[in-house]
């Protein structure tokens, strides 16, 4: 088990801002570490992060997964105070790979720069189902947990993000719901050529998670 | 902001913009970081990297690094070339200023190294 990165530089008023790491993160690090010797070998050059919040997630794999490898992080957050409080997470746990933060919807403003030439792609998204999602106004810690409509809206974007962005060995790991997701993340997922299997599964006091791995179908001439 | 970030942004995220590339600058706080050179990490970035768009990002910012004008491919082994690319990319730290779609004028500021893309519904759809 690697350590889970410093975040003692983020105090309780910054976590009415930002949302706190929780069981959800911690499964998303775990979840890392068992596929290490797949992200290793991918050998990733580019990496996204949407939705950075406190940048426990990047920051975890670049200095444990990925120590050796010289990769460069785009990471993203609707929410200006995540943005922040990432830029202090790599800075006080002395990340060396380079770490680049961007206040933007998911990956909006790069995806015709990124498309087909991003490696892997992270995301522990808002996925609890409320009648809208959140990504204005004075309460953006709302926004890391406003799924709207059966918590996949936002869900449901990124994918086609994702869709977009991930090169041809691409790998796309996020956090959903068992609850509801799997039967409509496998649909969505093949809307857009991609296909999802289940990385880990960890039942919860309130909630059963798992991390999905989404890639790009192969061709039939691959096949 | 880096201009290995700068590189990869576009403002055609707004209703009725085209391309929105490159994005101009307008650096207002512009600090150096020295960051250790790793040739195989430029090599692989070369080939991503919209060359006309970074001279004309360097040229924004106004400083004094002269890039060739044309991306031979001799110069993409050439050491001393990719040390300078090195720099422009990575080296160079905008702190505070902002990023002007070329198309409509909108400006996105640059604060504490962060760009904000953000856009209001009315601009998107």
């Amino acid at each position: 088990m690697f350590p889970t990165p410093d975040l003692s530089h983020l105090k309780r008023s910054d976590y009415s801002k930002i949302y706190e790491p929780d069981s959800d993160s911690f499964l998303f690090l775990d979840a890392l570490e068992c596929e290490l010797n797949i992200i290793r070998s991918l050998d990733p050059l580019i990496i996204v992060e949407f939705g950075c919040g406190s940048g426990i997630i990047s920051t975890f794999l670049s200095k444990h997964i990925l120590s050796s490898h010289c990769s460069l992080f785009y990471l993203t957050d609707i929410n200006p105070h995540a943005c922040s409080s990432t830029q202090k997470t790599y800075q006080q746990n002395n990340v060396i790979q380079q770490f680049q933060i961007t206040n933007c919807d998911l990956a909006t403003p790069f995806l015709q720069r990124l498309a087909n030439g991003v490696d892997l792609i992270l995301f522990n998204p808002p996925y609890v189902p409320t009648d809208e999602v959140v990504n204005s106004g004075d309460n953006l810690i709302d926004a890391a947990y406003s799924g709207g409509k059966q918590g996949i809206e936002v869900i449901q974007r990124a994918i086609e993000q994702a869709s977009i962005l991930l090169t041809e060995n691409g790998l796309f790991y996020m956090i959903a719901l068992e609850l509801n997701s799997v039967e409509t993340l496998t649909l969505i997922a093949k809307k857009f050529n991609l296909t999802m299997e289940i990385v880990l599964k960890r039942r919860t006091l309130i909630e059963s998670l798992i991390v999905v791995k989404f890639k790009r179908k192969l061709n039939s001439a691959q096949e | 902001m880096k201009l290995i970030t700068h590189n990869m942004l576009t403002s055609n995220i707004i209703k009725g913009v085209k391309n929105g590339f490159p994005l101009k600058i307008n650096a207002v706080k512009v600090e150096n970081i020295t960051v250790d050179y790793n040739r195989d990490f430029i090599t692989r970035m070369l080939p991503r990297i919209e060359y006309n768009a970074l001279r004309s990002a360097v040229s924004d910012i106004g400083i004094n690094e002269s890039l060739p004008e044309v991306l031979s491919e001799s110069l993409q082994e050439d050491d001393e070339f990719l040390k300078k690319m090195h720099k422009v990319l990575l080296e160079i730290e905008i702190e505070e200023g902002e990023l002007i779609c070329p198309e409509t004028g909108r400006k996105f500021p640059i604060r504490k190294g962060i760009p904000n893309m953000l856009l209001s519904e009315s601009e998107v759809s």
